[in-house]
């Protein structure tokens, strides 16, 4: 055996933690949390964490292992070329000390050599390269001929002074060459100190300097309030485009299906923080058709959210009706959820034109529907503020001023105010200890929501008959004809349809 | 995000009626155009914390979720889909990835390597 340059000794260092303090490890054992071990998906999660790996697998076959369960295996080298096989750190800003690691070869023949070289290269922030790296300095190597040792050694070399220190980021490489001969290395329980300086999230560039000018966390790039620390994200829904919300009023009996005793247009946006937690929903509620003589009101409720968590609402039209009474946050008192009373007349909203109902006979004046935005603030104090998964938004109608006559979309819970004295009446089939609500006992509800803004049926003409495919949805449970909604060839009857101008 | 509710019964016998009120639903129907989809977001561990905004979107990019979150995160996240959305877009800072929409998606930050070994 001929070493170059060798400082070697047999055993072990205990490394094992990839985020050990101030140093660079890879010991092969960590895993991807949720994924079984193996020798593709171990190598992955260094991948994951900006180490590279060329022409290098990892191994678990006895033999080739080192330390634990994994080690690194080189290819069969061929050349001398330090491009040929490598293991590469990510940036790093280098510290002082020795690079270490195990090495040992599959046998101890089968070789004219085997070289070891050690490079770092810079950071080039003009490179035209992905990786953004200058060219790599070659700094330590060591040759070896046969016999090749074939049990491990841990090798150290010196972090070169020029970047020691330097507090520049950096990467190491560890070039794994020879001719020929078959023989491969195994390396493991690489260890380089200095401070990890790379963003899995960036394509693996050294750490940003991200300009967040309200320093809530978020960067400036993905926040959509910059300057305002209290709120980061706005999430849509619908992520494009407007919903529809369609009623019948006549609960519990049934009606004529024309789903246009009320229609709305809707999109709310919750407003979150860096936190996640949810600042405000923003909500456009576009009431564009009123198929009734009824004086319907509407409200929301938040499913299982406490009254107490809204701290102020705000844009509602409420006219004095003696059924509205509101708590200073602006939530309807008496409520064991938050609900919010958007108004308390369709017909005050959107007022008839003159003729029957608004918007829904052709012979009757148009009304140009009109927007009513809402704004619901949350509690955002820790403890108490609540997430976008806990949001659950049950919206209902109020029939013709009676509070407790609530029409909800199919499974919508009551509030607390709902008159439960009618479930089972008429047609309806509520049964709260099945947890069945708002349907009849063949399961029809009397309110739909649509996530894509649509036109709705004229007066008196049955849903079925404007959108074909309807009947195959709600028949197959929504397994066939998912898209009956949409505006495609022979999915429509636009004659039975109100031409909204 | 309107709610959805969920019982069993026997599925009825299709029969594509002509007027709503003689439709023949199954009691389980949420009526709903929407789907729920579970996206489960395994996190990786990270040297030091790296820190990004998950942006979850469809294939036309319009936006469904954004949150803050750290690399080393393992996520559950509820998100209700249009029934025309096939596929999922999972962005966190430089990484991308898309997944065919079912009802549990597992995701995570691993990037399929393809080098081969010489």
């Amino acid at each position: 055996m001929k070493l170059n340059k060798l400082i070697a000794t047999l055993g072990f260092v205990a490394v094992s933690s990839l985020s050990m303090a101030q140093t660079l490890t890879v010991d092969c054992e960590s895993t991807p949390s949720g994924q079984s071990a193996s020798t593709t998906n171990n190598r992955n999660f260094y991948i994951a964490n900006c180490w590279a790996f060329g022409a290098a697998s990892f191994t678990n076959s006895g033999s080739q292992v080192i330390a634990g369960s994994y080690s690194i295996r080189s290819n069969s080298p061929t050349n001398l070329d330090p491009n040929s096989c490598w293991i590469k750190s990510p940036w790093l800003k280098p510290g002082s000390g020795n690079i270490s690691f195990k090495m040992k070869f599959e046998s101890n023949s089968s070789a004219t050599n085997r070289r070891i070289i050690l490079t770092y290269c810079a950071y080039d922030p003009n490179s035209l390269s992905s990786s953004k790296e200058a060219v790599h300095v070659r700094f330590d190597s060591i040759t070896y001929t046969t016999p090749l040792p074939t049990t491990a050694q841990t090798l150290n070399f010196a972090v070169p002074a020029a970047i020691a220190n330097s507090g520049q980021p950096y990467k190491i490489r560890i070039s794994l060459v020879g001719i020929g001969g078959t023989t491969r290395f195994n390396v493991d329980d690489l260890v380089i100190p200095g401070t990890y300086w790379s963003d899995p999230s960036s394509n693996c560039l050294p750490l940003p300097t991200i300009q967040d000018a309200d320093s809530d966390g978020v960067a400036d790039a993905n926040d959509a309030y910059p300057n305002d620390a209290t709120r980061a994200y706005n999430n849509m829904y619908p992520a494009a485009g407007k919903g529809t919300l369609m009623f019948e009023d006549l609960w519990p009996t049934t009606g004529d299906y024309d789903f246009n005793d009320y229609v709305a247009s809707y999109r709310y946006n919750v407003v979150t923080n860096a936190s996640n937690k949810v600042v405000e929903i923003k909500f456009t509620l576009t009431t564009r058709a009123i198929g009734a003589s009824l004086k319907n009101g509407f409200g929301l409720q938040f499913d299982n959210i406490a009254p107490a968590k809204v701290t102020a609402v705000t844009g509602t039209q409420t006219h004095n009706a003696a059924w509205v009474s509101t708590a200073a946050n602006g939530t309807e008192n008496g409520q064991t959820y938050a609900n919010v009373i958007f108004f308390d007349d369709a017909f005050k909203i959107l007022p008839s034109p003159g003729g029957s109902g608004v918007n829904v006979d052709p012979a009757n004046p148009y009304a140009t529907p009109v927007d009513l935005n809402v704004t619901v603030s949350f509690n955002t104090a820790p403890g108490e503020a609540i997430g976008i998964n806990d949001l659950n938004l049950n919206p209902y109608l109020i029939v013709n001023q009676e509070r407790g006559r609530e029409v909800h979309l199919a499974g919508g819970l009551p509030t607390s105010k709902a008159n439960t004295a009618l479930f089972g009446t008429g047609q309806d089939a509520t049964n709260p200890g099945i947890g069945k609500y708002y349907k009849t006992k063949n399961n029809l509800p009397w309110a739909i929501a649509v996530e894509a803004e649509i036109p709705y049926p004229k007066t008196k003409i049955d849903i079925l008959e404007v959108y074909k495919n309807f009947a195959s949805w709600a028949e197959s449970s929504g397994a066939s004809s998912a898209d009956w909604y949409l505006d495609m060839p022979g999915y429509r009857d636009t004659n039975k349809l109100y031409d909204e101008p | 995000m309107f709610l959805a509710s969920c019982m069993k019964l026997e599925a009825p016998e299709p029969t594509t009626a002509t007027q709503f009120r003689n439709l023949k639903v199954n009691e389980t129907f949420s009526w709903q155009t929407s789907r729920p989809v579970t996206l489960k977001i395994s996190g990786i561990a990270t040297a030091i914390p790296i820190r990004s905004t998950l942006v979850v979107s469809n294939l036309k990019g319009d936006t469904l979720r954004m949150e803050n979150r750290l690399m080393e995160e393992s996520l559950v996240i509820p998100l209700q889909v249009t029934a025309v959305t096939d596929s999922l877009v999972l962005s966190f800072g430089s990484i991308r990835k898309t997944y065919k929409v079912q009802s549990e998606i597992e995701a995570n930050y691993i990037i399929p390597i393809t080098e081969q070994e010489n």
